[in-house]
Order: C-alpha cells, then structure tokens, then sequence
C-alpha cells in the first residue's frame, strides 16, 4: 500500500454567495521515497489542495467527500489531538511565503526548537540544539546565526531555514508549496538541488506545488496538471513533457521557456489565457472548454473521461482516443 | 545601538511638542480678550505683593521677554499664585498630581490588561455567539457616557447599596488617628479608589477589547500562523505564543494614540468623585477663572501625556525586536 | 474574442458608468444592510431622527412645555412621571421630556457639524501634506502630533474660559478644531499612496493643475474613507460637547443632554430622582453607539480584508 492515497477528494469554499468548488474528485497515491509535482496556474486549486492534506484549510473551506489514507491512518476523520502528532513528525511543510512563514518576534532557532520539542518532549535542550545544528550544516547556514531573528536573515535563508525546519522531525512526506517562487533565480536553482538532493537522500516523499512546470520537471518523478479543480493530465515526468496530451498541459509546456532545450515542444500554440474566476466552474463539462483551440461539439455536450495513453499517464479529455 | 538612538529620537520629538504646546498657550493666553495681568493677579492682592508677582512673572515686560520669563518660570516652577488657594501654584499641583497619575496609571493598565485578555480570546472564537456577545458588550461599554456611569455608580453602589463612599480619596478620620498604620491608609485609599477605578475600567475596556480583537484576526491571517499549525502545536500554543505576541504591537501603538483620550475620561472622573487630581484642579480652576493655578495644570496633564507616550513607546521597542535588533 | 473590446466600449457610454456606479452602491448598501450591526446603528439613528424632529412639536401644544423657559405653574420641584409629565419635570417645574427631544436635536446638530468641519479640515490638510510631501508634509504632521497628544475636552474647556462667553456653534467651532488630525492622518496615507498610481502622472503629464490633480483625482479617491471617520467623529464630537454642558460650559442659551445631566448632578436631585438622571445618560450613550455602529458597517463595506469570506487558495 503507498504512503498516502488520496481517492475522489472534494473541496469546496464557502463564501457569501456560493459554495465554490476548489478540488474536483482528485485522485493520486504516493509512494516512499518518491515525489510528485502539482502544476496549474494561480487559483485553480493546488495550494488548496496541499492544506487539505494537513487539515489546514482556512475556516470557511471544507472537504466536501473523498478520502484521504496516509500510512493507514484516514487523515480526515482522526481527532485533532492525533492529527497535531502527524503535522509535521509525519507530514511537514514548505510554505509558498517564507518571508512571511516566520514568527517575526521570535527566534528562527526557537521556532525550530518548538517544533523538534513539541514533537519530542522528552529531548533536552542542548540535544534538540545540536540536532538544529546539524540541519543548518545541511542547508548551509552558519551555526552562528541559529539564535537570529527573521528580519535578520536573507529571503534565501529564511526559505533554506524552513527547510531545515520541515527536516527537524525527519517526517515520511514533505508538501512544499511553491518554496522558492519569492527567491531570485540563482537562490532559487540552490534550493531546488537542496531539495531534490535531500529528498533522495532522506528517502522522503514529496508533493511540489508550483506554478511553473520547468521548476517541476527538475524535481519530480511525477506529474499532474491541475486547472480549475480538476487534474487534467496525470503521468510520469517524461511521459507528460514528452507525449502532453490535454490541450491545456500543452499551452502550459509552450509558456515554458526551456534553457537546457532538453524537452522539445510539439504543439507550439498561444500561451493558455488565465481562467476567469467570475465563470462559475460547471460541475461536469470540460473547463478548459471555453479556451480550447480543439474543442468540438462534444467537449460541449458530453463530460470528458479518463483515458490511458500509457499504464502510467492518464489524461481527461474528450479528444483524446 | 539603534534601539537607544530611537528612543532618545523620541524623547527629542516629544520635548519639541510640549516646547509647542508651551508656546501655544503662551500665545493664547496673550492673544485671548482681556488683561494678562489681571488674569494672573487676584484683584485683592496688596499693592506690594501684587507688584512683587508682576515682576516675578514679568508681566510688566514687553511681550518678547515675557515668553523668556514664562519659559524659565516653568523650569524653576514658578507660575504665580492660585486666586482660589491662595498658595504658589506649584504647591497644589505638587500635592495633585500624584493622585491623577495614581488612577490614571492603574486605571490604564488594569484595562488595557483585560482588554487585551478578552480582545485575545474572542477574536479566536470569531463568530461564535460568545464573539457576539462580548463585542456588542465592548461596543456598549466604549460609548457609554463617562459622567453619567460615574453618576449611576454613585448612586447605586455607594448610596443605595453602601459599600464605597461617596466621593473623595481620603476618610479623615482614619488619617486623622495617630496610630493608623501604612496599611490603614492605603486600604482607605483603595476603598475610595475602587468606583472611579471600575468607571474608568468600564469606559476604556471596551476599546481596548475591540482593538485587540482586530488586531488578533489581522495576525490570524499571517503565515506564520500556518505555520505554527502545521508544526502541529496545540492550538493554545498557537494563539498565546505566536499570534498574541504579534497581536500586542499595534494595540500598544493604539494605546499610545488614547492616552490624551484616556486623560480626559480622568479629569470627568476626578470631577464627579471629587477625587484631589489635576484634572479636577483644572475644570475647578477654569470655572473659577483661576487663571494661573488653570494654566500650569494644563501644562502638567500634557507633560504627563507625553512622558505615558515615550513609556508606551518604550514598550513597543521592547516587544518588537525589529526595533531592538 | 472582440467580446471584450465590445464591453469595454460599453463601459464608456455615460450610462454604463451611472449604472455601474449605482450597482456598485447597491452591492454596498446590501452589505451594509446584512449587517446586523449596520441595521441596530440605522434604527437606533432612526429613533433619534423622530425625537428630533417632533422635539418641535410640544411647545407649539403648551408653552409651558417649551425646554428652556416653560414652566408648569403647578409644580415648583422635581416630580416623577405623570400623564402630563411623561417622564416628570426638573426642580423648576420644566417638562423632562420635551428637554430630551430638544436634546436630540442639539444631539445631532453639534455632532454632525462638528464631525463635518474636522473632517474638511482633516481631509484638505491629509491631501496636501501627502500630496505636498517634504517640508509642508513634516510641519503638518508635526502640529498634527501636537494636537493629537492634547487632551481634546481639556484644551476646549481652557480656551472656554480664555475666550469668555460660549454659544454652541463656537462649542462646535472648537471641537472641530482639536479633531481633525487622526483623520488627517488617515487622509494623508491614503494620499501617499495614490500619488504612486499612474492616474495621477497621466494627470500631471496632461497638464493639471495642482489644484485640479488634488480635488478632480485625489478627493474622490479619499472621499468614502472621509465619510467613515465622519460617523467615528460624530460619535467624538457629541461625547465632547456633553462632556462640556456636564461640567458647566455648555450654551446657556439651548438644553443638551449633557446641560440636563449637570443639572441633575448640581441640583443634588441624582439620589432622588432617576426619572431624571437615567434618560440622558441613556440616550448620549445610545446615540453615540448608533453612530458607532453605522461606521463599523461602514468599515466593512469599504474594507475588502474585514469581509468575512477568506482568500481563495
């Protein structure tokens, strides 16, 4: 059985008119030691997503059905108490605003410390030091900086150092959410090595949450794109640069600019325009409908289905045969 | 070190306001209709000692060197003589200040203390009827009508139901007794000190309540509040050591903002209890057209509003360590 | 797709933008009104409204329920509630509710042209020193620090006694004189802020005139945050002038609130007779809670961030 196995996850937001769906029947599994990228543009749904995970939706977004397996374990029915223990010791976090991720009135050190002694009651302090010690060696900070204040670190330490915390627990799966789009490129191409270098090395899971499909590419063994909701497109990194099936993915891969050229874009067409949150997201239909250059009367009439282009990639459109 | 340097700024900034404020009431005071000297001398004053104050005062100066005079009367403490007590000025303002700053001191952080504490809890339990109640509570407590309060508290607690006196800050015959000791008094005090204590509390508890329950859900959206939960600490944890502490700045910012408001609520309160402060002193000596003893306190409750701003502001500096670092 | 250059053609045509504007203040009073606490504050405004204005009506019946100098013939002190003295009469005789709706109209008077004149003063010296910026700016904010610290009630009592003889508009004169600059401040920020939008260069570049870029571009940008510290100053402004009828400075010439408070207290009727004592304490502090209220919605309208649905994501 994977690590985690999320089966038809629904998740919608209340807001004073309507009840919004943000994540449409999401289906994935994860194994150990492997990791996977959620690629979509901004709003459709993958940060939600990532919180749900942890339980951490904001007051008025709910799960509205589906599962959620995490080593066994139904993540959404535990009682609150359990599910503190799992954030973090089990599943940690990369946030999407490391500039903001951080208490500014406290020290990074004790903010780190917290989580190790939290999780951990019984270790002294002088051991739970030199456990942050050794993961600041791990990120490249001077141990002389443990004991400094946010607003004393640079962006790119601040986003290393929250590395460092989501390792303080050693936890089995790490949701890192679009960590480094804050940081310059130079910085951020650093932290991306750190993190793919450590996830292999650690033998942890990850899901990454991005919004460009280059940075994903680096760093995942898999691939879903999301738009509005839903995933359209779902399949090893290869496959889905290689053979991107869902018109969408393919507008996504030719607004990507590679350097390295490795992966050659087919189907060369406009960059896809934003979605339009003031369209309500009709529940069954295609939502990419509106924008497809292809779409053809039964994009219009019929909801698409999955198809298998190979065992492992997966795509959900009506064109596709 | 930057935290010294903001502070002495602050102290700098302040003594250029109150050397304004000095000014400006100098300005008025001679621009107003009616005769400076007049104001400041008591019509049945001898002729000697009438003469003696003028030049003391330089009253009987140009203008030009009369604002020199004023200025260095105010720092050798010398503002003339009360019309209605008959005593230099300074000695009654000696004797009232302690007794506004002893109310005033408590009475604000009493309620900023509570205010803070409830403001804490229900801006965690938003939208839940609690969060409700006690807002619309606030809300009712900020805008009652301070004189009034005090009045329905008079009536209800120390006459109807007897357990405070009716006003002042002192029994004399519990002072009067040689063999009271510092407790008596102290307790006696505390006795008279309890109802306009509980008016002011319930005046400015309100405020403080609701700035603190804004400025809590403003810090509820941080990330750092994510984060602190996806750390998995317990949601008391949460709230106490990562929100609160985040929370208090921009109250203490407020705070220092309702100071001058603050004053006021004490002066209307010293007036109804009759408690001896220079609030009191003040709305009596304006009534009694007690020019000098009305001006000097003027000067007082400003300088004591000022000196609670830089202590606010030390506060802050000391709570943000973006200030202290 | 021309189907949005269709839409924005549209948008041009005047009535497009009066229909837009409109919809816009209906979206807000909406909100506003689903506000529980927006519709109390209207209501309880409402009650005051009628006080003041049938407060016109009782001395027309019987001058001896005029405010100030009717007297009832038959009554030399204070009595309690009867069926000609709805809620009894002062130690003179006079009728207590006929004061009380006087109250409410010298209520509203003083707090809305108090409020009114602070916020002028405060939003014109906002716009210029954020707009001015430099030396006008720092000497503005400066005498603004000033009399922010000064204790608002105490200063205005002082230059009472400097200036001699009070009427109620010198009252309101000097209220609004010692409350603009949290307003100002507010003003100026916001000001500040505008002036990095490109609207305002475009402005510059066409050629406006510094007066023209302040009141056509700037005011109206600042204008709905001015409305929503009007209500909080009302609110001020009637507390300030009750305060200083309370300690004996008021008009002698109108009866307010705070005059009938004063007189229950100086008169030593306070143990004696709630009747008096409770009905302008009571209506000073509702009607300042009802303007609080009102500007509470307000905030929420006006405020995107107060609004109690959360981002999406």
């Amino acid at each position: 059985m994977a690590l985690l196995e999320v089966e038809n996850l629904t998740i919608a937001y209340k807001t004073r008119r309507e009840t919004a769906i943000a994540a449409d029947r999401v289906n994935f599994s994860l194994e150990r030691g492997r990791s996977v990228g959620i690629v979509g543009e901004s709003g459709c749904g993958k940060t939600t997503l990532g919180m749900a995970l942890l339980r951490l939706l904001p007051s008025n977004g709910f799960v509205k059905k589906g599962r959620v397996t995490f080593d066994g374990m139904d993540l959404l029915s535990l009682p609150d108490t359990r599910m503190q223990r799992v954030r973090w010791k089990r599943i940690a976090m990369i946030f999407q605003a490391a500039m903001n991720a951080w208490n500014p009135v406290q020290r990074i050190g004790d903010q780190i410390l917290e989580a190790i002694r939290t999780h951990d009651p019984k270790i002294t302090k002088a051991e739970a030091v030199k456990q942050v010690e050794q993961l600041y060696e791990l990120v490249e900070i001077p141990a002389d900086r443990i004991f400094d204040f946010p607003h004393q670190y640079s962006g790119g330490m601040k986003q290393r150092a929250i590395i460092a915390m989501a390792l303080a627990c050693s936890p089995d799966l790490i949701i890192a959410d679009e960590p480094t789009t804050a940081l310059d490129v130079i910085v951020q191409d650093q932290i991306l090595q750190k993190i793919k270098a450590i996830q292999k090395e650690k033998n942890i899971a990850l899901i990454f949450i991005s919004h460009d499909i280059g940075v994903v590419a680096g760093v995942c063994h898999e691939i879903m794109v999301m738009y509005r909701g839903k995933i359209v497109e779902a399949g090893r990194r290869e496959e889905v640069f290689e053979v991107p099936v869902h018109p969408y993915t393919r507008a996504l891969l030719s607004s990507y600019l590679t350097i390295d050229g490795v992966f050659e874009i087919r189907d060369k067409q406009s960059p896809a325009p934003p979605c339009t949150p003031a369209e309500p997201l009709s529940k069954e239909l295609c939502g990419y409908v509106h924008l497809c250059p292809h779409a053809s009367e039964a994009c219009r009439s019929r909801p698409p289905q999955w198809r298998e282009i190979t065992p492992t990639h997966k795509v959900l459109c009506s064109l596709c045969r | 070190m930057h935290f010294r340097k903001l502070i002495f700024r602050r102290i700098i900034e302040v003594m250029a306001i109150f050397f304004l404020i000095l000014t400006g009431l100098f300005l008025l005071f001679h621009l107003s209709p009616g005769d400076p000297v007049s104001r400041m001398v008591q019509p049945g004053m001898s002729a000697e000692d009438a003469s003696m104050l003028i030049s003391q005062l330089g009253l009987d100066q140009p203008l030009w060197l009369q604002y020199l005079y004023y200025v260095k009367n105010f720092f050798t403490g010398n503002f003339g003589i009360s019309f209605h007590y008959g005593q230099p000025v300074i000695h009654i303002i000696g004797r009232r200040l302690p007794n506004t700053i002893l109310l005033f001191t408590t009475s604000v952080i009493l309620s900023a203390a509570a205010g803070v504490f409830w403001g804490k809890l229900v801006a965690w339990y938003k939208g839940r009827p609690i969060d409700t109640w006690v807002t619309i509570l606030a809300l009712v407590c900020h805008t009652l009508f301070l004189p009034w309060i005090a009045l329905l508290f008079i009536w209800i607690f120390a006459y109807h139901v007897g357990w405070f006196p009716l006003n002042g800050m002192i029994t004399p015959e519990v002072w009067i007794n040689p063999s009271a000791g510092f407790l008596t008094k102290a307790a006696d005090i505390g006795h008279h000190m309890l109802l306009p204590l509980l008016t002011l509390f319930i005046i400015h508890v309100g405020s403080y309540l609701l700035i603190m329950r804004s400025s809590m859900l403003e810090t509820l959206k941080e990330d750092y509040i994510l984060t602190a939960r996806a750390k998995g600490l317990s949601e008391k944890r949460v709230r106490n050591r990562h929100a609160a502490p985040n929370a208090y700045l921009p109250v203490v910012t407020s705070i220092g903002l309702s100071l001058a408001f603050s004053i006021n609520g004490g002066a209307l309160t010293e007036t109804v209890f009759s408690w001896p402060g220079i609030g009191r002193e003040l709305i009596f000596a304006v009534s009694n057209n007690d020019y000098p003893l009305a001006l000097a306190c003027f000067l007082f409750i400003s300088l004591v509003v000022l000196v609670a701003n830089v202590i606010v502001d030390v506060l802050y500096a000391y709570l943000d360590p973006r200030i202290r670092y | 797709m021309n189907f949005s250059a269709e839409t924005r053609a549209a948008c041009n045509t005047a009535a497009a933008k009066r229909s837009y504007n409109l919809q816009r203040f209906l979206d807000g009073w909406a909100l506003f009104y689903e506000n529980p606490v927006g519709k109390l504050g209207v209501f309880l405004l409402a009650c005051f409204g009628v006080m003041a204005l049938i407060s016109y009506i009782p001395p027309l019946i019987d001058p001896m329920y005029h405010p100030m100098t009717g007297v009832d013939p038959w009554i030399s002190n204070a009595t309690g509630p009867s069926a000609k003295h709805w809620l009894g009469t002062d130690n003179l005789g006079r009728d207590l509710f006929t004061q009380l709706l006087t109250g409410a109209r010298i209520a509203f008077m003083v707090g809305i042209s108090a409020a009114f004149m602070s916020i002028v003063f405060g939003t014109l010296i906002g716009m210029i020193a954020g707009y001015a910026g430099r030396v006008t700016d720092a000497a503005l904010m400066r005498f603004a620090d000033m009399i922010m610290v000064m204790p608002s009630l105490l200063v205005v009592l002082l230059l009472a006694s400097l200036f001699g003889q009070l009427n109620i508009w010198i009252i309101v004169l000097l209220i609004a004189l010692f409350r603009w600059p949290g307003v100002s401040r507010v003003i100026r920020s916001q000001t500040l802020s505008l002036k990095q939008r490109p609207f305002i260069d475009m402005a510059r570049v066409a050629g406006a005139s510094h007066m023209r870029i302040i009141f056509r571009h700037i005011l109206p940008n600042v204008l709905p945050m001015a409305c929503l510290y009007m209500t909080f100053r009302v609110t001020s402004a009637i507390i300030v002038e009750a305060a200083l009828a309370f300690l004996g400075f008021g008009d002698p010439n109108t009866v307010s609130w705070g005059m009938m408070l004063q007189w229950v207290w100086k008169t030593g009727h306070m143990f004696q007779a709630p009747y008096w004592l409770l009905p302008p304490g009571i209506c000073i502090s509702l009607i300042t809670l009802s303007f609080y209220l009102i500007g509470r919605a307000m905030e929420e309208v006006l405020d995107p961030r107060l609004r109690k649905e959360e981002n999406f994501e």
